[in-house]
């Protein structure tokens, strides 16, 4: 097998520069899934935030998660969709602030036109993030989020995480069983940034 | 992609791999060297070539930048807590941010030349000012807003000293040196709308315009001092544009015609030579790294930027062109230059370490070959670096970088004199 090219190696540093930026904070942008843009997107979409300074999940559907080994180790992959009345009676909320009005926000949606899709993560304690567009189709869902520090007088700590779930009102009423494929981005970029690019990616690459 | 280059980021490659943790694609060459041997290769270190400029900086802006830079320095407290800024990624990146001030400042105090201590207070002026705005954001208040009027004035002054400087000297090489960088500190600029990295009402946003504002404010009054120190030995001597131009005009045509006599090159595959493909050996990666600059398809700078720098970019032409088409030339001689052995790596490094010593000490054009040797040795120092890092026991695979670099070094230096030179004559025709 032949050995690297001073190429390969360029290659190679690039991703672990790429790497290196991604541990900066203010300075990176993460994404579990490639973006490409899939057909529908709803920009600065209708959403409610729940976030607790305890890691514990927020939102649930049918029965409550219980931890495994460690209290503190929940799933926080947990995602989930709310597209109709029967599956609202099936959504619990942990006992934290703005949980009433996360129920109201689900009674509120028309399933008829709407689906809910409910994203649920672990944020450092001294950032927030803003919801800037999500898309779908009807196999994949991706959502997009800017990524910046919260008030200077927020009292937080860099090794803390807080719980955040995100319910977010998908302006079309489709079957979310057929959805197998998921995707979240954030990034630095405030979102009238992000959801030009999203509105743009053609000019977006010419400039490059 | 970051502000590293091509060869920083080749020897952060070399670094990771020579440390262990890197698995490049496709390696299977296991014949390790002794590692303590490798290091001690280079633990005497090697000459250096600081940065100069033919004019005479005076000691009292040298003083009152640096004294500048300590007091922004020492406008953050040092020891900062979660009651002086409670978010703790803020307190952190503030924190960060002034303990980096200080190494420069440190660094610049220490720094070889009266011109480096100049640039390095600079830099440490922009970043201690990103502290220092950012606290002042959180402790007293300070906006973006705050700081338009410092940016209208540097931008006044900056368009102000545009206006009243010309291409003046007695000799139009060593006030070449000059001119360029008084036109890089030109290009400095203050975006206070632009796109902003932090959110602008963030205490951090605050400190990025403020750096910003230090950075241009140093800039310009460096490129001030650097101008009227330069201009202020001077008779009435007439202005160099035009022969600046007419000098470009000749270089550019003398070296298309120059790269137009090497033997054709693959610009994809430059370390084929004459059939033989060197890709996986050091001469192979440092022709690879030799042609980038020469490469017809990326030559913008003999017309992108200004006069002087255009001047000094077709000299760093030569200089390319000149090492790539020596190094060709051993290699289709049949050198291969590959690693076997503590001694070839040794070989390698000394034929770096004297060509440097001998460019160095060549009395022709001392401006312009010194300019270019403080950015070459640069490249021995990221070489020496990876060797001083190196394990117990070093994998030839992971030498091919730092050996590459030793051979870039060699060829550029050896092809600098001939290089400013030919640079010299054409301004001075």
């Amino acid at each position: 097998m032949p050995s690297p090219t001073r190429r390969d190696a360029l290659r190679v540093a690039a991703a672990l520069l790429t790497g290196v930026a991604g541990c900066s904070g203010e300075s990176s942008s993460s994404s579990s899934y490639p973006s490409e843009p899939t057909g529908n997107v709803a920009f600065d979409p209708e959403s409610h935030r729940l976030r607790n300074p305890e890691p514990i999940p927020l939102v649930w559907t049918g029965e409550r998660p219980t931890a495994t080994d460690d209290e503190s180790h929940y799933h926080f992959s947990g995602r989930f969709f709310v597209a109709g009345a029967a599956d609202v009676s099936e959504v619990g909320f942990a006992d934290v602030s703005g949980a009433d009005a996360a129920r109201d926000f689900l009674d509120a949606t028309d399933y008829d036109s709407e689906t809910v899709y409910v994203e649920q993560s672990l944020v450092d304690e001294c950032f927030t993030t803003t919801l800037c567009h999500v898309e779908w189709s009807e196999s994949d869902v991706q959502t997009s989020y800017a990524r910046t520090y919260r008030d200077a007088d927020v009292a937080c700590e860099t090794d803390a995480r807080d719980a955040v779930a995100t319910l977010i009102r998908i302006p079309e009423a489709f079957d979310p069983r057929e959805v197998n494929s998921y995707g979240s981005s954030r990034g630095t970029a405030p979102c009238s940034v992000r959801n030009d690019r999203r509105r743009r990616p053609r000019q977006e690459d010419e400039r490059r | 992609m970051t502000g590293f280059t091509r060869r920083e980021t080749l020897a952060l490659v070399g670094a990771v791999a020579g440390a262990g943790c890197s698995a490049l694609p496709g390696s299977d060459d296991t014949t390790t060297l002794d590692g303590p041997a490798l290091r001690s290769l280079v633990a005497d270190g090697h000459s250096t070539v600081p940065e100069r400029l033919p004019v005479t900086i005076s000691s009292a802006h040298l003083a009152a930048t640096e004294e500048r830079a300590r007091a922004l320095v020492d406008a953050v407290p040092a020891n900062l807590g979660p009651d002086a800024i409670p978010n703790g990624a803020i307190r952190e990146h503030v924190r960060r941010a002034r303990e980096g001030a200080v190494e420069r400042v440190a660094d610049a105090a220490d720094a070889a030349t009266e011109y480096e201590r100049l640039g390095g207070f600079a830099d440490a002026r922009a970043d201690a000012r990103f502290a220092a705005g950012a606290w002042r954001a959180i402790d007293d208040g300070l906006t973006r807003e705050d700081l338009r009027p410092a940016a209208t004035r540097v931008r006044e002054d900056r368009r102000a000293l545009r206006a009243r400087r010309e291409y003046l000297g007695a000799d139009p090489v060593t006030a070449l040196a000059v001119h360029a960088a008084v036109e890089r500190r030109l290009d400095t600029r203050v975006e206070t709308d632009g796109r902003t990295r932090y959110r602008a009402d963030n205490p951090l946003g605050v400190g990025e315009l403020a750096e910003d504002v230090e950075r241009a404010r140093a800039a310009v009054d460096d490129a001030a001092h650097l101008y009227d120190q330069h201009v202020a030995g001077l008779d009435d001597s007439p202005t160099l544009r035009p022969r600046y131009r007419a000098a470009r005009s000749t270089l550019r045509a003398d070296f298309e015609s120059e790269r137009a006599e090497l033997p054709a090159v693959d610009g994809d595959r430059p370390w084929t030579v004459e059939g033989v493909d060197v890709s996986e050996t050091p001469a192979g990666e440092a022709l690879d790294d030799l042609y980038q600059p020469i490469d017809p398809e990326y030559e913008d700078g003999w017309a992108d930027g200004t006069l002087a720098r255009s001047v000094l970019w077709g000299h760093r032409s030569f200089v390319s062109l000149r090492a790539f088409a020596s190094l060709r030339a051993r290699v289709a001689e049949g050198e291969r230059f590959e690693i076997e052995s503590v001694e070839d790596v040794a070989a390698l490094r000394s034929e770096a370490v004297d060509a440097v010593r001998s460019a160095n000490a060549d009395p022709a054009v001392p401006t312009l070959t010194r300019a270019v040797l403080a950015d070459v040795v640069r490249g021995l120092a990221n070489a020496d670096a990876d060797l001083a890092s190196s394990d117990d026991e070093v994998r030839v695979v992971s030498l091919r970088y730092p050996a590459a670099n030793y051979l870039v070094v060699a060829a550029r230096a050896n092809a600098t004199p001939s290089a400013s030179d030919h640079v010299a004559s054409a301004l001075r025709e």
